[in-house]
């Protein structure tokens, strides 16, 4: 089922271009990495599919439907957006944060309850268990919210598909709970679930991605597979870098080497 | 580890202060430059729902004291939980009512009205006029404080935090214009209006306050879930399905109306908006299912119990209870303000 649909998308929304001539098309299940320099636009991308931003040209279609005519409460409960920062300074428990996910859906507290073990353990924030959230590490806080956004989209009984905007959600995770996270974005996305991830872990979105965009000054320099994106002569074009591409030698996608 | 958050569930400080408010303002009806005893205080009661007004009792508590400490109670109430109600909206601790200026331009209207209204209104009439000055002055300032914020994209809290300081600022300095032209008995009312105080409290006061702080606080609870979200940030309420405008402007109208009423029937009391919200978060977290009702509970003891205080320090002279809410909660705010990193806030 084709969850997002972007057909020559353009947003300006403080008067000058961010975003110019964006066509992107995701299915349920795909998983779709953005790649680019700082300031390229990505996180203007996620924000323009979350609806906060009005496109001025093109048109974006969510589950079919024009995204701006989603009510906001209907669309919460099938797209979540893990932003890139977090300001929450209020002492929360981390329990809490993470039943705030819950916030749209109405499924009551039993099915809120086995929701909230289930991101736990998929995001190891078990042990975190009863912790004020302002007192937790980077990495630590970042999971929580993980957490938040998984618990918001958690396939439940209803067959719906969903969306899951992810901005640098690696960031500042370890090694482990890469993987971990990793694993569950799969999980999820076998379960239907399409997820959009800006990252700048290249070999991470290699190797999840199943398709990718690489942005520069708000424009679309390439779109497509893994191997078709992340190509030597790419990231010379949208990075101005020189890299060696290689193969995994154990999944067979391509590996960035820089440096 | 410090310890950040007590482990009480909140439910129970919702009990405990649901059986401590009546306690205290059966204390409260007691004290006072006559002092009642519990049984006298109970006769005096019962003799004014039963429409005897003749004994002692019943005239100091029916008439004078019953009146006064509900006022206290409601006027609590609403300030509190609209602190906690602002604090939430404006994702800042530091938040309290007066913020959007509702207090700065309430006190400028009751300024104009005691100066413009001279020595004809000094009674009855006089109170009545200068509350009606500071409700319609309360809500023009954060009428002006949220036209300045909003733009078409939006209304941002952060101008109106900003604007909300330079009405007050402007407020303010319209009000020092004022008591520089003013005589001295018009300045010592203007100042004692400004220290607040519960000494005008009668029945149509007390039922003005039941009716519109009865509305907000029945109001307020229904933004819980929105406030709860609101302080993750703006924009993640709205991925998780909040109508953020309309949360915004339902609950600038219910602290406008509220807190303009409070300051109209009380003058402005100091603090009760700030402190006691804090205090109910150490107990219960943020959470505003619990918050709001709780620190609408407690700010009603504080009031009714700094007001008593007011009553009794210089008895049978009254202190402002603004004086004694500040004298109570200075110090509380500056031990906050040293422990904030163990309270859990950077």
């Amino acid at each position: 089922m084709n969850v997002l649909n972007l057909k020559h998308v353009s947003t300006a929304p403080w008067g000058s271009t961010l975003l110019e001539d964006i066509c992107v098309d995701l299915d349920g299940g795909e998983i779709l990495g953005i790649i680019g320099p700082n300031g390229a636009g990505k996180t203007s991308l996620l924000q323009t599919l979350a609806g906060d931003y009005a496109t001025t040209a093109g048109s974006i279609r969510f589950l079919g439907e024009d995204i701006a005519n989603w009510r906001g409460l209907n669309r919460a409960q099938s797209m979540a957006v893990l932003p890139q920062l977090s300001l929450l300074n209020f002492p929360y428990t981390i329990e809490e944060v993470i039943m705030l996910g819950r916030t749209p859906h109405s499924t009551g507290a039993r099915a809120d309850r086995v929701i909230m073990d289930e991101v736990m353990r998929a995001t190891d924030t078990k042990r975190l268990q009863g912790r004020v959230y302002t007192q937790l590490s980077g990495g630590e806080k970042q999971r929580v919210q993980l957490a938040r956004v998984f618990a918001q989209i958690w396939p439940d009984t209803s067959s719906q598909s969903r969306l899951l905007l992810l901005d640098e959600p690696t960031a500042a995770l370890d090694l482990s709970h890469q993987q971990l996270m990793i694993h569950t974005l799969k999980e999820l996305a076998n379960k239907g679930c399409a997820i959009v991830m800006v990252a700048h872990d290249f070999n991470l979105i290699a190797a999840v991605a199943d398709k990718i965009l690489a942005l520069k000054e708000g424009r679309q320099m390439a779109y497509g597979g893994a191997s078709e994106v992340l190509t030597k002569d790419i990231f010379a074009r949208v990075f101005a870098v020189d890299v060696t591409v290689s193969t995994h030698p154990d999944t067979g996608r391509p590996l960035v080497i820089s440096l | 580890m410090t310890l950040t958050r007590s482990n009480m569930q909140p439910g129970r400080l919702i009990l405990i202060l649901l059986i401590a408010l009546p306690a205290i303002m059966l204390f409260a009806l007691g004290s006072g430059a006559v002092p009642l005893s519990y049984s006298e205080v109970l006769t005096g009661f019962t003799q004014t729902l039963g429409g005897k007004t003749d004994s002692q009792a019943a005239i100091i508590v029916g008439q004078i004291r019953l009146p006064r400490v509900l006022l206290a109670a409601i006027v609590g109430a609403i300030l509190a939980s609209s602190g906690a109600a602002m604090q939430g909206l404006f994702r800042n601790p530091l938040a309290d009512p007066s913020l959007i200026g509702v207090t700065a331009g309430a006190s400028l209207g009751a300024s104009i009205m005691i100066v413009i209204s001279g020595s004809m209104v000094a009674g009855f009439t006089g109170l009545a006029l200068v509350s009606v000055g500071a409700f319609i002055g309360g809500l023009l300032s954060v009428l002006l404080v949220y036209r300045l914020a909003t733009s078409p994209n939006g209304t941002s809290v952060a101008t109106m935090l900003l604007a909300g300081i330079a009405i007050t600022a402007l407020a303010g300095s319209l009000g020092n214009l004022l008591e520089f032209y003013a005589d001295n008995e018009k300045l010592r009312r203007i100042s004692l209006w400004r220290m607040g105080g519960l000494d005008g409290a009668d029945y149509p006061r007390l039922l003005i306050g039941c009716v519109v702080g009865g509305s907000v606080l029945f109001a307020l609870p229904r933004f819980s879930l929105a406030l709860n979200a609101l302080l993750l940030g703006e924009s993640e309420a709205r991925h998780l399905g909040i109508d953020v405008a309309r949360v915004k402007f339902g609950l600038i109208v219910c602290v406008a109306i509220g807190v303009g009423t409070a300051v109209a029937l009380a003058g402005t009391i100091a603090f009760v908006g700030l402190i006691v919200p804090h205090m109910v978060r150490m107990i219960t977290g943020p959470d505003h299912r619990a918050l709001l009702p709780a620190a609408a509970l407690a700010g009603a003891c504080l009031l009714v119990l700094a007001d008593t205080t007011a009553r009794l320090v210089l008895a049978p002279t009254e202190l402002p209870v603004g004086v004694v809410t500040a004298i109570i909660g200075v110090p509380f705010f500056i031990s906050l303000l040293r422990k904030r990193h163990h309270y859990g806030m950077q």
